[in-house]
């Protein structure tokens, strides 16, 4: 994956501000090729992609579909890249935040918003603080967070295989609120050249995870703090993750799995994956990101 | 220290190693274990408190924090005879979180710790008690586990998982339940996957609703519950200043107390004898008051300790720790050698160089003074003094982390003791007389000698 296209694709996951349907914003982007998926999807008068009625498309019974009430199965026609899947990572996080409430826009728009912010700062000379407008130090100690988060994710992708993520809100380590994992342990890794266009993936990805509805934000939900784990092995040496040797996922807390892979008959890994993951221990982010809203 | 019968038939002592593993380590369990056993097949006999911090081995220096043997009660120990039972445990950094019984209250119900916690770390050292206290708690709780185990009838024979401690305050109750939990998580870390400390709020459970109190107890008991159904758990529940909880409802007779009151007693007592069915709970209470608690609460309680003032020993051993932490803290310099009261009892307190400082605390005058005086109010003599008797801080900068302006020659620390005790009663230091003995102070505190003279003078 070159870097210019995901360059690209940081852009359009901030543009679409003005649709009033959080659901649809992920899916307007759909406007180019999209594979397997847009075959089953209707195109709306305004040029937008709604998803189709079956959420099972007729070519491929697996992709995407839900198991369960909290389990999405995500499998991709091909590899994806190891810098991919950081990716997939960081974009489902920025989604759980604002659709879980915890940002009062997505990620990308805050920080586009912030910027302006401080550019209007600089011109009138004094803070435009007035009573209603938002409170830019905490917005800007979550953004910083979250752009913590994502940096030190990057680092940890680069350094090992991450079969699995978890995003906990709320409550504490051993009993969150609300838990969501990420599940990679079936993905086939690639190099660049022979692998997925990350950002159609992605597509894929926030397609069946609005078709499976898994998080809702129909009820308002409150500001919690939102940790994120990763299954990382041990000898990798990472600095901003702390390992956390005795934890384990908490089994009494409704957990929301979404489960990549790619599929066998099409691509054999290149990279292949430790039979078991008996040396894989669980590390922490250095950071929570403290949920913000206006 | 107990007994365990080993496959000869004949018994031999079993030692509690303790290894604090670095925060950042990522080495598992059985490597640790590997290495700490190696080590210690180096040593042989050493004394019934030992910390190893240092070490020549690679792995261990890595990985390894500290190495304890934490028996204090035995002299030493020939670990060649011993059956070692090595407890691996990391310190957890997270801090508090808070329970919240409703979605949209502000105010915590709870406060909840994951134990082995970085915060409750060498309060356990730091008690000092008589008879043994400490060393009964432990074996309390194990034997609430062991009878669980053996699937003892509970109607036949009742325990009820729950302990108060009672006493005057500042006597280390509240420091006693957190450090008796720290320690037991991490003597049962094989057996329980991790352990969580729960202190209770108890002023949050009332509610300005009347006959809403008693419902508040019973959430915040629901909450624990779920915290207990894991059973790789497990959880220490700390309800301090119990009575306010469990007030004994017979006052109400006399019209001065609303039935809610009464409510939230019965509310506590009925789930107690729900949460004590579960192996995986311990309940800690502490009181100033024990004649206000409820008669049914404490005919609840399992071990019902008094925590008194400490002993004339428990003095001597907390006057030592601070005079250990000031020197540690480059506060009083330069650092000596302190010596225990059984050594000192072995040299029959000569005085000498080695033993001139050690013998400070143990002076006649400063334990006749002290006898009283709660353990919150001897721990506090060394920051009253330094703060009116030597009064020539100066504050570095933040970033600067060179040593503070204001060391005292050991011999000066004296007057730390002499001077306040000379002045205070019961923890309080008053200002007329403090003035004069400050003037005292400052003009001994050139010579150690005239301090002690100056003590024995008055």
């Amino acid at each position: 994956m070159d870097g210019s296209v995901l360059l690209g694709e940081q852009e359009e996951l901030a543009r679409p501000i003005l649709l009033t349907s959080r659901t649809e914003r992920f899916i307007t982007d759909s406007d180019k090729e999209i594979g397997v998926v847009e075959n089953n999807a209707t195109r709306t008068a305004a040029g937008r992609v709604e998803p189709a009625q079956d959420q099972v498309p007729a070519s491929d019974p697996s992709d995407p579909v839900a198991k369960e009430e909290c389990m999405v199965d995500v499998v991709f026609p091909g590899r994806v890249t190891k810098e991919g899947c950081c990716r997939f990572v960081c974009e489902i996080l920025k989604c759980v935040l604002y659709q879980r409430q915890q940002l009062p826009m997505t990620y990308d728009q805050l920080v586009y918003h912030q910027k302006q912010q401080q550019a209007e700062e600089i011109v009138a000379w004094r803070p435009l603080r007035a009573a209603g407008e938002w409170d830019w130090r905490k917005c800007h100690r979550t953004l910083q967070a979250v752009e913590e988060v994502l940096t030190h994710l990057e680092i940890l992708f680069s350094l090992s295989l991450v079969p699995r993520v978890l995003l906990m809100l709320g409550g504490s380590v051993l009993l969150p609120k609300e838990l969501y994992e990420l599940n990679m342990e079936d993905v086939s890794l690639g190099t660049g050249d022979c692998s997925l266009r990350t950002s159609v993936c992605l597509r894929q990805l926030f397609r069946a995870l609005f078709v499976a509805d898994i998080l809702p934000d129909a009820r308002p939900v409150r500001l919690m703090t939102t940790t994120v784990m990763a299954l990382a092995h041990r000898d990798c040496g990472v600095t901003g993750f702390c390992p956390k040797m005795n934890f384990r996922v908490p089994v009494r807390v409704k957990k929301q799995v979404i489960r990549l892979s790619c599929d066998r008959s099409v691509a054999r890994a290149m990279l292949e994956h430790p039979s078991d993951w008996a040396d894989y221990v669980w590390f922490q982010a250095p950071v929570n990101i403290k949920g913000f809203c206006k | 220290m107990e007994l365990v019968e080993d496959c000869g038939g004949t018994s031999a002592l079993a030692v509690h190693v303790e290894v604090l593993v670095k925060p950042r380590s990522t080495a598992s369990k059985t490597d640790v274990r590997m290495h700490v056993v190696a080590f210690l097949d180096h040593h042989r006999v050493i004394t019934g408190n030992h910390r190893w911090t240092e070490f020549d081995e690679q792995f261990l220096r890595q990985n390894v924090d500290s190495v304890a043997i934490a028996d204090p009660e035995r002299g030493t120990i020939d670990l060649k005879g011993c059956n070692l039972t090595v407890h691996i445990f990391t310190l957890n950094n997270d801090g508090l979180s808070t329970l919240n019984l409703e979605e949209d209250e502000e105010l915590s119900a709870a406060n909840h710790w994951l134990l082995p916690a970085a915060e409750f770390q060498g309060i356990w050292e730091s008690l000092v008690f008589e008879d043994g206290v400490k060393t009964q708690l432990l074996d309390y709780v194990s034997t609430t586990i062991f009878f669980s185990d053996k699937n003892v009838n509970s109607n036949l024979i009742t325990w009820n998982r729950v302990v108060l401690l009672h006493g005057p305050p500042g006597n280390g109750k509240t420091s006693l339940c957190k450090a008796l939990a720290q320690k037991l998580s991490i003597r049962l870390s094989d057996r329980y996957t991790y352990s969580q400390f729960v202190e209770i709020n108890s002023h949050s459970l009332f509610s300005k609703w009347f006959s809403e109190s008693g419902k508040l107890v019973t959430k915040m008991f629901q909450k624990i519950q779920q915290l207990i159904d894991d059973e790789d758990a497990l959880v220490f529940v700390l309800v301090d200043e119990v009575e306010s909880l469990t007030a004994a409802r017979n006052a109400s007779h006399a019209g001065t107390e609303p039935s809610d009151a009464i409510r939230v007693v019965n509310s506590v007592l009925t789930q107690l004898d729900q949460i004590k069915r579960h192996p995986n709970v311990v309940i800690l209470t502490t009181s100033n008051l024990t004649e206000k608690i409820d008669l049914a609460f404490l005919d609840r309680a399992d071990i019902k300790q008094k925590i008194g003032p400490p002993s004339t020993e428990g003095i001597f051993n907390i006057y030592m720790s601070c005079l250990g932490e000031l020197m540690k803290c480059q506060i009083i310099s330069p650092r000596q050698q302190l010596l225990t009261l059984h050594e000192l009892e072995t040299i029959s307190f000569m005085e000498s160089n080695v033993s001139q400082m050690s013998l400070i605390p143990s002076s006649c005058f400063i334990s006749r003074k002290s006898k009283g005086l709660s353990g919150r109010s001897l721990r506090r003599l060394p920051f009253l003094a330094h703060a009116l008797f030597v009064k020539v801080v100066v504050l570095e900068p933040l970033s600067n982390n060179l040593p503070p302006a204001a060391t005292l020659s050991p011999s000066s620390d004296i007057t730390f003791f002499c001077s306040l005790d000379s002045n205070c009663h019961a923890g309080k230091v008053s200002g007329g007389s403090g003035q004069s003995s400050r003037q005292r102070a400052r003009g001994q505190s050139k010579d150690g000698q005239l301090c002690m003279r100056h003590s024995a003078t008055l």
